[in-house]
């Protein structure tokens, strides 16, 4: 028998039911639209971290210490593992790859101008604007005559800036860091979330001015700017070189941004499977569904399938009709279940916009296929039920 | 040749021991109240089923010997059935009906439906090929049924009481058309338990108990046999 003929007698099979196909398809569209939308969901979020990652500033390199791994912030308590201003300079000046080096020393502290909050204060150079991607709205940043004058002067978020001065210029006013008098002299350009960090939300001092009010001389942290792309493993190389000769050892960890987009990007490579498979579950559960009509619908059509045996149609010809039907419920569930997952996740994004969602086509490939195979796979036991009636007692059942 | 069904203590005997040899253009008719196995050797005859003893030759072939497949090609070549209850595919219409055996023959769709269309207006249907089979007599039924019977131009044609749900004209109609087509060479078996259809037939079987009773046959030599059951 032709395929076309096969197709052509599955397809009246499917039609003359059309509300019980309909509901079996609809388990392989649900299962396929839910697919794609949480995948969707899943390479949503990795690229918006992998951008939020980029977007801390081009061929950056970080230095943090102890020995920690990469992105990892290891507490700037420690007396034992310094990482200092000194250090900072010395890679700055002694580094050719190296353009631009900013120091960090990092903590919260108690700010107030009329009402007062809790907020992140970092001591740094005059580097770290250029070097992390920000820029200033109005005023200055801080320069390196006020480093070397450990003048207290700030430089403000946008976020500290709406809370403690809405409606307000907050140039030249005078902003007290734990109860110290510090003018603020610049105002930050809005930057936003990288992952869950508001970016805005830390006022800015001069390191010199921070180690004095922290009391410490080591920095959190070190973000290092390479001459260009390919200088980023020189300027690696060349860092620790630097820094192990003043150390004496190799009491800190450096890491490349690539390092930690891998680590993010493995974080959200997991979470995209997961949601995956979770939907692909559903797609399963599908599956069943047709599984269990196709079995309802082989006892109903014994007689058929005796009528068809007895004028001539081999075992295969039965078991192909019913496969061709189950495969016909999820390929065209399937195609259906595209469409409902594009139009899920655009429903998905006007609920929550804030949701990143990026339809792949893999996932769209992956889910069809995985549709199909569902199909296929929970057609066949139905199909040889029909296929091995035998044609006497299919043509005497009631 | 034997039929049982069931296995050890539950084995039932359907058929025992019959011997019987059909030749091309004979008009049989088997008879037996219900229950005496006529059905069963129908069946066989047919090569829906296979008898558990003996041997069942079909133009030369050994029927025990065949497969599933091999069988289903035999049946959709050389048989043609008629049942009591027209066993008609209810969703699809006559003409489709007619075509089915042609479809698993492999038989091109225009070249199907110019040989089933031909056949509907031999037994009277021209204008009702698009009929489906609710909305067709019982009598109509029957003609379409007769005429998917006979698209594959089969050897032999068989009936299990054709006229068992029709009323006394269709009946008759029907058994005029198994006259006219047996005239024009086809062999027909008729099973039924009606005097009247089996008066139609020049042969008739008796069979009771799974057991021939008479049988009013005229032998011929073996060589000329081409349907024989042994």
């Amino acid at each position: 028998m032709k395929l076309f003929e096969a197709l052509k007698i599955a397809l009246h099979g499917l039609l003359s039911n059309k509300m019980r196909s309909l509901l079996t398809m609809l388990g392989v569209i649900i299962g396929v639209g839910s697919v794609i939308t949480l995948i969707s969901i899943g390479e949503g979020v990795k690229s918006s971290i992998s951008s939020q990652i980029q977007g801390l500033g081009s061929n950056l390199i970080l230095v943090t210490p102890g020995s920690g791994k990469a992105g990892v912030n290891v507490s700037t308590l420690g007396a034992v593992n310094r990482l200092t201003y000194d250090d900072a300079l010395a890679v700055e000046r002694n580094a050719d790859s190296v353009k631009n080096v900013a120091p960090v020393i990092e903590s919260s502290a108690y700010i107030q101008y009329k009402t007062g909050k809790t907020t992140l204060v970092s001591g740094t150079t005059e580097s770290y604007a250029e070097v992390r991607n920000f820029s200033v709205k109005s005023g200055d940043f801080i320069s390196r005559g006020d480093i070397r004058g450990y003048r207290p002067v700030a430089v403000i978020g946008d976020t500290v800036r709406q809370e403690l001065f809405s409606g307000q210029n907050p140039l030249n006013k005078t902003l007290l860091i734990n109860s110290k008098d510090y003018e603020i002299i610049g105002v930050m350009e809005k930057k936003g979330r990288t992952l869950t960090i508001d970016n805005d939300d830390r006022v800015f001092i001069p390191i010199t001015a921070a180690e004095s009010l922290f009391n410490t001389k080591q920095v959190s942290m070190m973000f290092i700017q390479s001459e260009s792309p390919k200088a980023v493993s020189t300027a690696v190389d060349e860092t620790k070189r630097i820094i192990t000769d003043r150390h004496k050892k190799m009491d800190f960890a450096v890491s490349e941004q690539k390092d930690i987009l891998n680590a993010f990007q493995g974080i959200t490579g997991t979470l995209t499977q997961m949601l995956g498979g979770i939907a692909g579950v559903s797609l399963l559960v599908g599956g069943i569904g047709i599984m269990n009509i196709m079995l309802v619908t082989v006892t109903e059509r014994t007689r058929e399938i005796g009528i068809r045996k007895s004028v001539g149609a081999k075992r295969r010809d039965i078991m192909f009709q019913f496969l061709l039907e189950s495969m016909f419920i999820s390929a065209f569930g399937g195609l259906l279940g595209i469409g409902a997952g594009i139009g899920g996740t655009r429903m998905l994004k006007d609920i929550v916009p804030k949701l990143p969602t990026i339809i792949s086509p893999w996932s769209i490939g992956v889910a069809f296929l995985f549709a199909l195979l569902v199909g296929l796979f929970f057609g066949i036991y139905p199909a040889r039920k029909a296929a091995r009636l035998s044609p006497i007692e299919a043509l005497r059942y009631e | 040749m034997d039929k049982y069904y069931g296995r050890g203590s539950s084995k039932v005997a359907a058929l025992k021991k019959i011997n019987l040899e059909i030749t091309p253009g004979e008009i049989i008719a088997i008879m037996g109240p219900s229950g005496s196995g006529k059905s069963t050797l129908m069946n066989i005859i047919g090569c829906l089923d296979k008898p558990t003893k003996g041997i069942y030759e079909f133009n030369g072939r050994k029927v025990n010997t065949l497969n599933d497949n091999q069988l289903a090609v035999l049946r959709n070549k050389h048989i043609g059935f008629v049942f009591q209850n027209f066993n008609l595919l209810p969703r699809s219409t006559a003409l489709a009906n007619v075509e089915l055996p042609l479809i698993y023959a492999g038989v091109p769709g225009s070249k199907r439906r110019r040989v089933a269309t031909e056949l509907l207006e031999m037994v009277g249907l021209k204008e009702r090929i698009y009929h489906k089979p609710s909305e067709l007599s019982g009598g109509q039924k029957q003609r379409v049924a007769v005429a998917r019977a006979l698209v594959n131009h089969p050897s032999i044609l068989l009936a299990d009481e054709p006229t068992g749900n029709l009323d006394t004209r269709s009946g008759a109609e029907i058994m005029k058309l198994f006259k006219t087509l047996n005239s024009i060479g086809v062999t027909v078996v008729l099973v039924t338990h009606e005097k009247e259809v089996a008066s139609h037939a020049r042969r008739i079987i008796y069979i009771r108990d799974g057991a021939i009773v008479s049988d009013n046959g005229i032998r011929k030599n073996r060589r000329e046999q081409r349907f024989e059951i042994v």
